[in-house]
């Protein structure tokens, strides 16, 4: 039998295109890969603040009720009261978002994006080989996944951790995150746009997070009481975990068991998806995907011949994904709630402290969902300064849809569909759990107080758009990362003096609207509208901005 | 007759850069009207601020006696506008784009609709996404074509179309200009303004440097020559009104004044003429003049 040799000419041109990347995306990847580090050491820095005790209170607090259990990472019995599994019990979802993101974002942009805005034709065309692009961009990624590895070594390594643990640490978030740069690199493959790849990327992340939550709610806490005091015995997620990556990031317990065959497991993935990629360039061409771009209508129907119908169309993908997203995940959580019992009830002690942290724990969801809300937000006034820089709106503007026009009904739009979802979610939480029409009430009261303070971030998004246009993605992005980290979820946590904690519009809301000032909430909507007023007519008096 | 286009002094300022410096031009109503200009002279800004789009920092822009930015919306009941970079919404297909744009320009005219579809070889039934710059360029050309607007404002329309779409686009506006209507046309595709427009307006650097309908821009100007004699042309370079003589392997070729052509015939039958060839200059020779100064001007300014 003979066998088929290699073709290498499939990969010619590799490491050049490699370091082209390596110097077109520079700054790019200095910027994540210090984010990680300084990330890493702050927050492993205020949270080593804690005392022993104050970490084991914490650990019990927030693994009693199953809803919670949902947000944070399986520890041991031992760890409970140590900073390196402390962090990583409390951070792991934070972190394994950012990489994930990380890694779907520059993954699509080192492969669909380039092939979309047809400069990949110019890379086939100059003598690189057929792989050589999805080689060069795996190899880049799974560089770059080592990089955060190391970072986060780093940032534990200089608050006094551990090394050896620290180092698996950090490379078990960068395992998974080169199997998220294969999935998208495969996904790259199949749809012939950048979204539909961020789409399918983002799908499958959800479903990983949910299965991940899922394994935390229905996990196991035990814990013995002796004299009145709780030892805890540990909390285990349950076999669901292995289900999903996110998973088995934390399953290898870098300090303790440290299950270095999972490394395996991420091994694995990691091989299948890349060897589907590269099966799949074959069955393609050059900026085109695996799956075909079906035919259109060639009429268009009555509710898209008008302009705010047009842009109810083009945004009702978007707007039904946020709608049904935050819908679906209000109900897990909620039914976590509900359903799963709340660990050591029985006990009169820490039953009443388990009881009051589960009756607080719904309003500090919906205070999630609040949060949730500027990124929907930023995202639309995104894509507005995208129409005008390099969409059609200059075509449009041309037509009798007048600047006014076309503004204020994506403005309206916008803001009534971030409370409809902050609603919506809310009621899905409710019925979830359960609860009575005056507990609804109460949380619908939350929402609308909540909203303020999403509102007004909204409203200086549009400021952004309408004075610095081109600054608008960085700026927004800036003040929403701000809000919520000197706001009422981290700001206590990080030890932060009030005055600092008051420029965040959410640290002005109570999470429970008996203790909320109205004042306070009528300020926030107030400033909202004035900062929406100054940003309508800021656009309305400026020249159209495209890109060129 | 009161213009349909009007627009005096016109100023631009980006910044610190001036890129209209007191631009004037008037465009009468039913005549195809040509900008041209090297890139970079002016001529989308000039379009952008009578679109409304752009607020001119000084002077004034009418269109059907209006103000381009105050009356933006009014203006636009009358007018249809192709950009030079046609952007689309890419999840729409062609056809919804092309109703789309019919509709806000008062209505679908259905038999229009789909001559100009037919005419263009036109698939409405893609995904904006998948079309190529040409095919972009088609929509909104369509959507322009099949509205009832009275004033057309092309902006390199022709850029992304094939030769033969480039000539039934040349056949089109002959359409429209028999229905009276009003096109001004951005170009530098010298060879559709010299055959549509009425007439032309030079724009470089941000004025108008010369204007007028072709036939009085070229009267003023030279002939090109090109002449095989019997007996050798020596002595023509120092005739008056002669220009760029160019001596080719059989035939002299030269520039003449129109208003030595006289003394040049006499010069050239004295020396027994086997073949003359007198051309009016095109387009693209006023054109060049004016661009070769700039680059001239612009290269002594870079000197001194």
């Amino acid at each position: 039998m003979r066998l088929k040799m290699v073709d290498w000419r499939g990969i010619r041109g590799t490491t050049a295109l490699l370091r082209h990347t390596l110097r077109t995306e520079r700054v790019r990847f200095f910027v994540w890969v210090l984010s990680f580090f300084v990330l890493m050491s702050v927050v492993t820095y205020v949270n080593g603040q804690f005392t022993a005790q104050e970490m084991k209170e914490l650990v019990i607090h927030s693994t009693g009720e199953p809803g919670m259990r949902m947000l944070v990472s399986p520890i041991t019995a031992e760890g409970a009261g140590e900073i390196s599994r402390f962090v990583f019990f409390r951070f792991s979802f934070v972190f394994s978002l950012l990489v994930v993101l990380m890694n779907i974002q520059i993954a699509n942009r080192l492969t669909r994006h380039e092939e979309e805005t047809r400069r990949a034709d110019l890379i086939a065309t100059s003598g690189a080989g057929r792989y050589a692009r999805l080689l060069s961009a795996l190899l880049v990624l799974v560089g770059l996944n080592f990089a955060v590895a190391l970072a986060m070594w780093g940032g534990l390594l200089i608050n006094g951790i551990e090394p050896f643990g620290s180092l698996i640490a950090g490379l078990s978030y960068g395992a998974l995150g080169v199997v998220f740069a294969a999935l998208t690199a495969c996904a790259a493959q199949l749809s012939s746009h950048v979204s539909g790849v961020a789409a399918i990327s983002g799908f499958t992340f959800a479903g990983v997070f949910l299965i991940n939550s899922l394994a935390g709610a229905r996990g196991t806490v035990e814990g013995e009481i002796v004299n009145d005091t709780l030892h805890f015995q540990g909390f285990e997620a349950s076999s669901l975990a292995y289900l999903s990556p996110m998973g088995w990031t934390q399953e290898i317990y870098p300090f303790d068991d440290r299950n270095l065959w999972i490394f395996l497991l991420f091994a694995a993935a990691f091989i299948v998806l890349t060897s589907a990629a590269f099966a799949l360039v074959d069955k393609r061409d050059v900026g085109a995907g695996v799956l075909r771009e079906r035919k259109g209508r060639e009429r268009s129907g009555p509710i898209s011949l008008r302009p705010l119908g047009l842009a109810l169309r083009l945004d009702r993908g978007v707007m039904l994904g946020w709608l049904f997203g935050t819908m679906f995940m209000a109900f897990v959580f909620g039914a976590a709630v509900g359903d799963l019992g709340v660990a050591f009830e029985d006990h009169a002690v820490f039953g009443e402290v388990f009881t009051e942290a589960a009756e607080q724990f719904p309003f500090m969801l919906i205070s999630v969902f609040a949060m949730a809300v500027p990124f929907y937000a930023r995202a639309a006034v995104l894509r507005m300064r995208r129409e005008e820089a390099t969409g059609p709106l200059e075509l449009g503007l041309s037509t009798t849809l007048s600047k006014a026009r076309w503004l204020t009904s994506k403005v309206l739009m916008l803001i009534a569909f971030s409370f409809l979802c902050l609603f919506a979610a809310t009621l899905s939480l409710g019925f979830a759990m359960e609860a009575s029409l005056g507990e609804i009430g109460e949380f619908l009261a939350a929402a609308a107080f909540q909203g303020g303070a999403a509102f007004v971030l909204t409203g200086l998004f549009l400021v952004f758009l309408a004075l610095v246009p081109r600054q608008t993605g960085a700026l927004s992005l800036a003040v929403i990362i701000l809000s919520i980290a000197v706001g009422s979820w981290f700001g206590p946590m990080l030890d932060l003096p009030q005055r600092v904690m008051d420029f965040s519009p959410f640290s002005h809301v109570a999470f429970e609207p008996e203790n909320a000032e109205p004042l306070r909430i009528a300020l926030l909507y107030g400033f909202g509208m004035t900062a929406c007023a100054i940003g309508i007519t800021g656009f309305l008096r400026r020249d159209f901005q495209p890109s060129r | 007759m009161e213009p349909i286009i009007h627009a005096q002094e016109l100023q631009k300022f980006y910044g610190k850069t001036h890129a209209l410096k007191g631009l004037y031009l008037a465009v009468k109503p039913g005549e195809v009207f040509g900008l041209i200009g090297p890139n970079g002279a002016g001529k989308t800004t000039t379009v952008r601020i009578l679109l409304g789009l752009l607020k001119a920092s000084g002077g004034t822009a009418e269109i059907f006696g209006m103000d381009a930015w105050q009356d933006a919306a009014t203006i636009h009941k009358r007018l249809a506008y192709v950009p030079d970079d046609v952007r689309l919404w890419g999840n729409l297909t062609g056809g919804e784009v092309i109703d789309f744009l019919l509709n806000l320009r008062g209505g679908i005219d259905e038999k229009r609709r789909s001559h100009y579809i037919d005419c263009f070889d036109f698939d409405p039934a893609k995904r904006c996404r998948a079309y190529s710059k040409g095919n972009r360029q088609k929509v909104a050309l369509i959507a322009a074509l099949a509205s009832k607007a009275e004033l057309l404002v092309l902006d390199e329309p022709t850029g992304g179309l094939d030769p033969l779409m480039a000539r039934r686009f040349q056949e089109t506006i002959q359409e429209i200009k028999n229905e009276g209507r009003t096109v001004l046309l951005s170009s530098h595709r010298l060879a559709d303004v010299e055959r549509l427009c009425d007439r032309v307006a030079i724009i470089s650097q941000g004025t108008i440097v010369e204007s007028g309908d072709l036939k009085t821009m070229r009267h003023m100007k030279r002939n090109v020559i090109r002449v095989r004699t019997r007996d050798p042309l020596d002595g023509l370079q120092k005739l008056n009104g002669v220009h760029d003589v160019i001596h080719t392997d059989d035939e002299v070729s030269f520039q003449a004044d129109n208003e030595e052509l006289e003394a040049i015939y006499s010069f050239l039958a004295a020396r027994g003429i086997l073949s003359l060839i007198s051309s009016p200059p095109t387009l693209e020779d006023l054109f060049m003049r004016h661009y070769e100064t700039r680059q001239e001007s612009t290269g002594a300014a870079e000197d001194g």
